[in-house]
This record gives C-alpha cells, structure tokens and sequence, in this order.
C-alpha cells in the first residue's frame, strides 16, 4: 500500500470533479459521493500507517519540470510524520463530512460545499504526502484557495466576503515569505528535496547566517498559515464560515500545517539557534496573547477560534524548545478535541438557527445531552485534564519548556495554561448551564439527528483515548515511531511533579470559572468595565493597528501615484501629442485626424530614420 | 514534414484576409466561419510545428533564407527561423488568435473590415516571432501596428479616436527609435565586417558585435547606446514605466477581442524584441544594463498594482495588472540565469493566456450588464455563477495560484532575480524582495475586484441573466486549460525553452 499511498489525495480529488461537473444533478447524493471518497481515503491512511509502522520510509517522483541544467520533481513520500498526518486529517475529515450532511441540508448549493471539501481534502493531503518543500508550497497554497473559498461560501454576506479575502490576503503575507526561504534553500543547496537540501546544509554548504534567514522566511510562512502573532488577525475573522468548515479547516488541519511545516523543516530550524528561539518566543506570545482575548469574547466560535490560536501558539513553543514530538503530540490530539468542540458549538448553533452569542444562550445542557457531554469532554481535554489526551500533550509541551529552562517562557507557558481551563469553562457555564437568556422562539432547542451526534461520539472517544499512544502507558509509542531517522535531543517527559502542577492549573482555572460564571444561576452579562477588559474586548486594536499602518498608508500612496501618473506622466505626454497634432492640423489640408496622424507619425519616423541613417553613413567615413 | 511551413504559417491568415476581401460583405455568417476557420488553421499548423521541432537543437532550426531586397549599400533577406524563444510564442499567438476570432462575435459593424485587419494583424504577429532579418521583423512589427489602430479606432469604446492616436502616437514612436537603432546594427556591423554592404541577417549581426575582433570597429559606447536605443523602442510596446500610458487607453478602448490580442500577444512583441535583438545581439550591454532592467521591472511590478489597487474600471484594474505583470518578464530576464530567462519566456506564455481570460471575462460580463464600472456591479455569482466561477479562476491563475501557469513562471523569475550573480546585479536580493511584496499587492486588487464583482448582494436588475452561452466556453475552456496544463506539467513548455535557455545564458556568461 506504501507504494499506493499517492491515491489517497486522489479520492477527495475526484468526488471534488465530479461535484464540480454534475453537481446540478447530483445534488441531493453530494454528501454521499464525499463521504464515499473520504471513507476510501481513511480507510486507505489506516493501512498506511500501519504499515509504515513495520517498514521503512517509501518514496518516489516524476519529473515536473527542467531548468537548465537542474530537474525539479513532484512525487510522494510516506515518512512516520506524515503516515500520522494523514490518518488525522482523513478520520477528522470524514467525521466533518458526515457531520455537515445535516448542518447544510438545507443550503441550496450544499453539492458546491461537498466539492470544495474534497478540494481541500485533496490539497491537505497532497501537502501531507509532498516529499519536497516546493510541492509543499503548491499545495499549502491550494487548501489556502479552498480556505478562502469556504469562507467566503455565503459570498452573499458582506462579512463573510470580506473575511475570505482577508484571510487569503495576511497568509499570503507569510506565504511570500515562504516562497522566498524555499527560493533561498534551493539556490543554497541545489535541492527542494528535504532529504537533499538538510544534507547540504547538514554538511556546512550554507553559512550559517544564509540558514537562519531560510529557517526565518519559511517560520513567517507558518506564522500566516497558523495564524501567530502577528498574523493571527484572519482566523477570528474566518469565523463566517460554516462551522463544519471552522472545524476541519480552521481547528484540526490547515491551520496546523505551519506547525507541521516546521517540524518538516526541522533539520533547518536545528542549524539555527536563532530561529529556534524566535519560534519559541513568538508561539509563546502568541499563545498567551489570544488566551486572553479569549476571556471575554462572546461569540461561541470566536472564543473556540482565539483558543486555536493560542493552542497553535503552545505547539510553536514546544518545537522552540526541543519538543519536537511534543508539539507534533499536541496537533495530533488537539486536532481531535478541537475538531469535537467546534463541532458540538456548530451542532448548538444549528438547534439555535445560526445565533453564536454566548449571552444569548444557557441550559442547553437540559435539552441537548449528547451535544453537552461531548462538548464537556473537549473543554476538559482542552483544559488538560486526566486522563483525556489533552492532559497528556499539554504536559509534553510543559515538559519541553521546562527542560528547556528559559524562566520568560515558562511563566508564560504556566499562566496560559491556567487561562486556557478558565475560558473553556467560562464558555462551558455559559453556554450550557443556568437559564437559557436568549430568543424565547428558540428556548426549546432539540438535539440533532445522528448525522451531527455521532461525529461528535466518536471525536470524543479520540478525545479521550488518543493520549495513550505518547503517555507512560505505551511506553511512549508515538515519540519512538515519530524520532526514526530524526537527529534530536532527548525528548523531555514531565514526571508526577509537573503533571501535578499541569492538574493543579486546570483545576484552578476551572474552579475560578466555576465561581464566577457556575456557581449562580444568573450567569448573564459581565458588566465590569475597565481599561484592560476594553483592550481585551477589542482584541488590542490589531485589526485597527493594521488598518493604520499597513491599509490606509498603502492606499493612500497609490491615489498619489495614480494622480502621478495622470498628470504628471501622461500628462506631458498629452502636451506633447496635442502640439504635434497641432502641428499636423496646420501642416495638412484634409482635416480628417487619424488618418493624418498616421501619416503625420510616419513621416516624423521616416525623417527620423534618414537623418541616423545619414549620420551613421557619414559616421563611417 | 512542409516544406517552408514557417512561410505557410506566417501567410495563412494573410491569405485567409485577401479571400474575405472576396466575399460580398453581406454574407456576415460566411465571412465568421472563414475567420475562423483560417486561424483553427493556423493553430493546427503551429501545432504541427511544435511537434516537428527538435528539443535538443538550441539553435535556429527550420529555417528559411531567400536574398531579397538588394539596394547595393543595403542588401536584405528573407530570413524565418525558430528556436525555443519563439516557438511558445508561435503557439501563444495562434490560441490567442483563435479564441478572440471566436469570442468576436460580439462584432456586429462593419464585420469584413473587422476580420481583415484582424487576420492581417495575425500575420505580422507571427512575422515578428519568425523573421531572422531585422528589416523583415520591422515590416511585420509595423504590419501589427496599423491594423490595430484602425481596429480600435473603428471597433472601439467612447474615447476610441483619443486611445487610437495616442496607441499610435506611442508605438509609431517607438518603432521609429526602434528602426533607427537597426539601421546603426546594420551599417555598423557591416563596417566591422568589412561587407560591401549593410546586413540586416540577426544570426550574422550577432556574430559580428560579439566578436572581440571587432572591438575597435565598434566602441563599447556605441553599443551601450545601441542597446538602450534598442530598449526605449521595444518598452513602449511592453510597456516599461513611463512609456506606459498609452496603455489603459488602448485596452480599455479596444473591443474586448482586439484587448485579448492587445495584451495577450502584441506586449509580448516587446519583450520578445528586447530579448532577441537586445539580448541577442548586444549579450555584454544587456549584461551591464542588467540592474537598470531589473529595477525598471519592480517600479512596473510596484506601480503597476498600486495603481491596479485604486482603479474604479474592471478594465482598467486588469490594464493595470498587465503593466505589472510585465515586470516579472524583466526581472526575470535581468538575472541572466537559467531559471530567471526561462520564467521569463513563461510569464510571456502565462501572461498571454491568462490576461485574455481575464479580459475576455471582463467583456462577457459587459455585455450582460452594460457596464465595468465595480462599484455598479456585486452579487453576480448568485445570477451568473459559471462566469464568475471562471472569473475567479482567472483572478487566481493571474496572482500566481499554483496549479496554473502564472505560478511557475513568478517562480521561476524569482529563483532567477535570487540567484543573480552580484557582478550582474550587485543588490538583487533587495530588488527581488521588493519585486516579490508585488505578490501580496496583486492578491489584494484582484480578489478586491472579484469580490467587487462576484460577492456580495446582488443588484435585482441583475436577477435573470444569461449564463455562459456555448461560444462562451470557448475562450474560456481553452484559456484557463492552457494554463492549468502549463501549471501542472510545466516541463511540457520547459522541454522546448530549455535548449535555447541554456545556450542563450551560456553565451551572456561566457
């Protein structure tokens, strides 16, 4: 099946064609031709991975294109990294699939929805299986198509329009900075291949100031996609989406390919002590960053989107601290209890006729059981407790910082994780106890069919048994099949003393929540109003910082060139014109313009041309 | 394989233009089906040629040389002859061609005339790309330039006499620095040759300028003038900023098959010019003027999409984005590697394809809603989603979306202008990332204006609209195919460039 591995991709591909070309006809079977394909890709990934466990890294390429003297190639490859990859992006996406069956029944272009998750399947599993950086780039630059494309898929709506073009527009910032590091990595060592180029750089063929600035360009790549500061302003925004699709793209997979793009480039970034720490530091700030903006949010999908961010943030931290496997650990398990909370918040959304307001809601628990516990076991895997498998990620990631020794990112590492327990269950008390505060019209919400409900079942097994496969309990599987032909240090685990201080964080996180927003029935409105909430509120003015300095500036200068360029540019090119028709007008006796002035330019030509031609000729001698 | 097929292919469409001259102009249908007919023709015949010819040869091959014209001080031959630099162009022309004699059905005056001009436009185009005697591509070069006048003139919008003349004016002008900087090529070459009289033979000029022999025959100013004579000539046609204005006139003038034309093939003629008669004749100018390109390419790169940010005209916006866009051509060529000269020659490629898609979409939606003023438009996918699905698509092929052709050319000029050497352009990282923030500008204005255009509420005077008509596709399959295929296969096109690549950088190098 390795040898295979490269239909994987191609099963989303096709159901995307197909919907693309007939999916008039077959609107009301869409859902199913996605899910068929999916269903083959999954089961397709199981195989993989299994059997990657028992061989060995499998490869193979074709030519794409020759310049000059070089072949660059396209193909693909099945490293442990990616075999893990694929089975994460394959279930949750399947899972999403069969969940939106219900959540868009009745959107009229739900045919259209189907294809362009396949499209984007296609594209994150292509950009999975890429065995060098520049597939990589083709096809990270596709799932930021699809991204867009989903985003905007109610184009009707000005916000969601908007929200599509921004998003497409702050990634391709970090995008060109990609483009630029794997430009720069090439002419350096000759080779887009990872294996290729980590050699030459391995053996010493780049300086190592050429390293870090490679290592910098491709990290700006991943801080746009992963949405870190300070590029982190269009997930928020990208929340106009459908839900499903917050839940496939913009939690579990796409936004996580920054993280895997590092850790795939991990070679480079080890050369470069520098870029280490810059990724360390800008993971860590940003994690606390968006954890804070969470506190106060009252959209159910902004504060899920602000918790990707920051969780985004906690996995950049790990792989700047050596915690290679732990950062990696943490994607894979939070794709799972991320995927499951946006998905129980769509499937509240849904019973509530699309009202996200978090002030608006309230006792949903009494109405939606399956819904409610679901989204339970999330928040308490987000928040890292045991035994679920957020608790044993978050603890890698602690443990990486910790044995890293830096006191900045450690402090930083330990309130956030406080924070991220008190916002969670902010949201969770919010949301689903007390009274419901909303539109009377819909106090009553039900649960959903089973299309929504057993998606969420199963994200929630995953949620709560997929942090055994790198706990104690295995032995620690996951990290001895993911370090295989990886140069690393020791991978730090954390003993009892920091899964007790992990424990101790979520529990009070989750206590103070308890006291401010459980406890009493009237979980209403926060009224205290300060300088620091209004900055939180208005997320740190970033949309109004960048308004300032990069939208307005730049736009501006452009209505000066433009008046530049009409007046100042054409305009002495019309003064010239109209004297020299002028001229012609005076010189002719048919005052019929065009033809005069062809001729009037062919004679001023001809004149032109015998007088060189004369001083050449005289030149000569 | 045809014997001369170059001259077969050059003089199909001429052929084509002196039989409709035949036809009674009433038989407006007749007159369609032969336009068309004669350009399928001509694309199958490119076609053939593109499958006859020798990737391995870098040289000129198939080619074709008569003595012509002897005036005692002036002797000119008729010289075709192709290698991989002309080739795509060959093919880029003859598609070009056949989609906008398709989608010209939106021609209803005067459809002889229009048809005629047209065919013989084709002619000169494909003359340019083939002739290898200076004096044969000045006649086809100047053969481009007044069909087009009278196409925009007679076929075009509200301001077509004041876009007319001011087309004319430039590229005449243009063409008349042009022409004199052949004539001091061929005279002084002559001189260094000791010929009797003057050559206007390219392969034989660019013998005589290399050769080191010839240094006191010809001075190292003289050439440096030649070359940047050279330069102004063919950056009108480009355009290169500031000769550029001329350009918005003329392609939001022209009827909307003559603009696909316009910028798809005629631009190209002068970068194709810059890179055959500069680049080719002149190696060691190009060279030391290599940084000046270079940065003429990012003010056009820069320029061109600032003002593309803040146009209020679909038409102008993608006028705007063609300026730009032509910069990548010169930067890619300014770094005089494999990989730079190669991007070069697809942006060419790229550039054609996608900018009449682009062009052709922006007239389709004219036609339904009479109107390319953006903030009249909005919400148009709801009534005519195809077209503004295809209109996305072209957006996304032009702001360089992997999977189509502008990808790989961006790429490609940018691992050029990347690894320039320092002795040819001493600060080309700070040009080429200047040049690449471009990236993020066009992303901005185009998906600005399809946002514009596609999203959004839609306007009820726009409920009901006609969908993409048969006709329609096309353009528009052929267009956005061409492109996808480029972009996924890319070595199809790079199979071809590739010999020419290596021997045209080899000798600037050496």
């Amino acid at each position: 099946m390795l040898q295979n591995a490269w239909i994987i991709p191609f099963f989303p591909l096709i159901a995307f064609i197909v919907l693309l070309l007939f999916g008039k006809v077959l609107k009301p079977y869409a859902p199913y031709v996605g899910m068929v394909a999916l269903g083959f890709s999954f089961v397709a990934s199981v195989v993989v991975l299994v059997e990657r466990m028992g061989t060995e890294t499998f490869g193979a390429a074709v030519e794409w294109i020759t310049i000059g003297e070089s072949t660059v190639t396209m193909g693909f490859e099945v490293t442990p990294l990616n075999a893990m990859m694929l089975f994460v992006v394959t279930s949750v996406s399947f899972l999403v699939h069969v969940f939106s069956k219900q959540y868009m029944r009745e959107d009229d272009r739900i045919h259209v929805f189907y294809a362009y998750l396949g499209l984007f399947s296609f594209s994150m599993l292509g950009l999975v299986l890429a065995p060098n950086i520049l597939q990589l780039f083709i096809f990270w630059e596709l799932v930021g198509l699809c991204s867009f494309l989903l985003v905007g898929f109610w184009y009707f709506k000005p916000e969601a329009a908007a929200a599509a073009k921004k998003a497409f527009l702050v990634t391709r910032i970090g995008d060109v900075g990609l483009l630029i590091g794997l430009i720069l990595l090439f002419n350096a060592t000759g080779s887009f291949e990872y294996g290729a180029a980590f050699e030459a750089i391995n053996n010493g063929q780049v300086s190592s100031g050429l390293v870090t600035a490679i290592a910098l360009c491709i990290f700006l790549g991943a801080v746009g996609k992963s949405a870190q500061f300070p590029l982190h302003v269009w997930l928020p925004d990208a929340m106009e989406g459908p839900t499903p699709v917050s839940a496939l793209i913009h939690a579990a997979t796409m936004v996580a390919a920054g993280v895997y793009l590092v850790a795939v480039m991990y070679p480079v970034f080890q050369s470069s002590g520098t870029a280490l720490t810059v990724v360390a530091y800008t993971g860590a700030v940003t994690a606390i960053f968006a954890a804070s903006i969470a506190l106060v949010n009252t959209d159910i999908k902004r504060i899920l989107a602000y918790s990707t961010v920051s969780q985004l943030g906690l996995m950049m931290l790990a792989l700047g601290t050596a915690g290679y496997v732990a950062g990696l650990f943490h994607l894979m398990t939070h794709a799972f209890f991320k995927g499951l909370l946006f998905l129980a918040a769509g499937s509240v959304i849904y019973a509530l006729h699309h009202r996200q307001n978090i002030n608006e809601m309230g006792g949903i628990w009494r109405n939606m059981k399956v819904t409610s516990v679901t989204f339970l076991i999330g928040a308490l895997a987000l928040a890292g407790v045991f035994p679920l498998a957020g608790f044993w990620s978050k603890e890698g990631v602690l443990a990486a910082v910790w044995s890293h020794g830096d006191p900045v990112l450690l402090s930083i590492m330990i309130i956030t994780s406080f924070l991220t327990a008190f916002y969670m269950f902010r949201l969770f008390f919010k949301v689903f106890l007390g009274q419901f505060r909303g539109d009377p019209e819909v106090s009553h919400p039900r649960e959903n069919t089973k299309w929504m409900t057993v998606p969420l079942v199963t994200l929630a097994a995953l949620a709560v048994v997929a942090g055994v496969v790198n706990s104690p309990l295995s032995g620690y599987a996951l990290e001895g099949f993911l370090v295989e032909g990886l140069t690393l240090g020791d991978q730090a685990h954390g003993g009892i003393g920091l899964a007790a201080l992990s424990l101790f964080l979520s529990g009070a996180g989750i206590l103070l929540a308890w006291v401010k927003y459980g406890r009493s029935q009237a979980v209403g409105t926060e009224h205290s109003k300060g300088f620091i909430k209004t900055l939180l509120v208005n997320k740190y003015y970033m949309d109004e910082l960048y308004e300032a300095v990069v939208v307005t500036p730049v736009l501006a200068l452009s209505r000066v060139l433009q008046r530049f360029d009409r007046f100042a540019v054409d305009g002495t090119v019309n003064v010239v014109a109209r004297s020299l028709r002028s001229v012609g007008k005076a010189a002719g006796k048919q005052h019929n313009g065009q033809m005069q002035t062809y001729g009037l330019v062919t004679i001023v030509g001809s004149i032109a041309i015998l007088v060189v031609a004369f001083m050449v000729r005289g030149y000569f001698g | 394989m045809i014997p001369n097929i170059l001259s077969l292919l050059v003089f199909l469409p001429l052929a084509g233009a002196i039989v409709l001259l035949l036809i009674p102009r009433e038989n407006k249908n007749v007159i369609r089906s032969m336009a068309v007919g004669t350009s399928l023709l001509a694309l199958v015949l490119s076609v053939a040629v593109w499958s006859a010819f020798d990737r391995t040869v870098s040289g000129m091959q198939m080619g074709e040389s008569y003595p012509w014209i002897d005036f005692g001080i002036v002797q000119i031959d008729y010289a075709l002859g192709i290698d991989g630099l002309s080739l795509p162009l060959l093919l880029l022309t003859t598609i070009i061609s056949t989609v906008a004699i398709v989608a010209s059905f939106t021609i209803r005056e005067r459809v002889k005339e229009y048809y005629v001009w047209t065919l013989v436009l084709i002619t000169g185009m494909l003359g340019v790309f083939a002739a290898l005697d200076l004096f044969l591509f000045f006649l086809f070069f100047e053969l481009t330039l007044i069909p087009m006048f009278f196409i925009i003139g007679i076929w075009g919008g509200k301001k077509r006499s004041y876009a007319s003349f001011k087309f004319l004016l430039y590229t005449g002008l243009g063409s008349a620095v042009m022409f004199m900087a052949f004539i001091a090529l061929a005279f002084k070459g002559a001189d260094a040759m000791n010929l009797a009289s003057a050559t206007f033979n390219m392969v034989g000029l660019a013998e005589a300028f290399s050769n080191p022999s010839n240094s006191e025959a010809i001075s190292s100013t003289f050439k440096a003038g030649l070359f940047l004579a050279l330069l102004v000539g063919f950056a009108v046609k480009l355009p290169i900023f500031p000769l550029h204005t001329w350009l918005p006139d003329a392609y939001a003038e022209a009827p909307i098959p003559a603009t696909m034309i316009l910028a798809g093939v005629l631009s190209k003629l002068g970068a194709y010019g810059i890179l055959r008669v500069g680049y080719g004749i002149l190696p060691d100018q190009a060279v030391s003027f290599a940084t000046l390109i270079a940065i003429l390419g990012v003010i056009n790169i820069i320029y061109g999409a600032s003002l593309a940010l803040v146009q209020t005209d679909l038409r102008k916006l993608i006028a705007y984005a063609s300026i730009s866009h032509m910069g990548i051509i010169l930067l890619g060529a300014a770094s005089f590697t494999q990989a730079g000269v190669q991007g070069a020659i697809f942006q060419m490629v790229s550039h054609g394809l996608i900018t009449a898609l682009l062009f052709f979409m922006a007239g389709a939606l004219y036609v339904r809603t009479k109107t390319y003023t953006l903030s009249e438009l909005g919400g148009l996918a709801k009534s005519v989603p195809v077209l503004t699905g295809f209109m996305l698509a072209a957006a996304l092929a032009s702001l360089g979306l992997p999977g189509m052709s502008g990808f790989v050319s961006e790429l490609l000029a940018f691992m050029g202008i990347f690894g320039a050497s320092p002795d040819v352009i001493p600060q080309a990282t700070v040009i080429a990332v200047i040049g690449a923030l471009g990236i993020i500008l066009t992303a901005a204005y185009l998906l600005w204006a399809v946002q514009r255009t596609a999203f959004g509420q839609m306007d009820d005077k726009y409920r009901g609209l006609h969908d993409a008509r048969p006709l329609e596709y096309v353009p528009m399959i052929g267009l956005l195919g061409a492109s996808i295929l480029i972009g996924v296969f890319p070595h199809l096109l790079s199979d071809v460039i590739n010999s020419t690549v290596i021997e045209f950088v080899s000798r600037i190098g050496g």
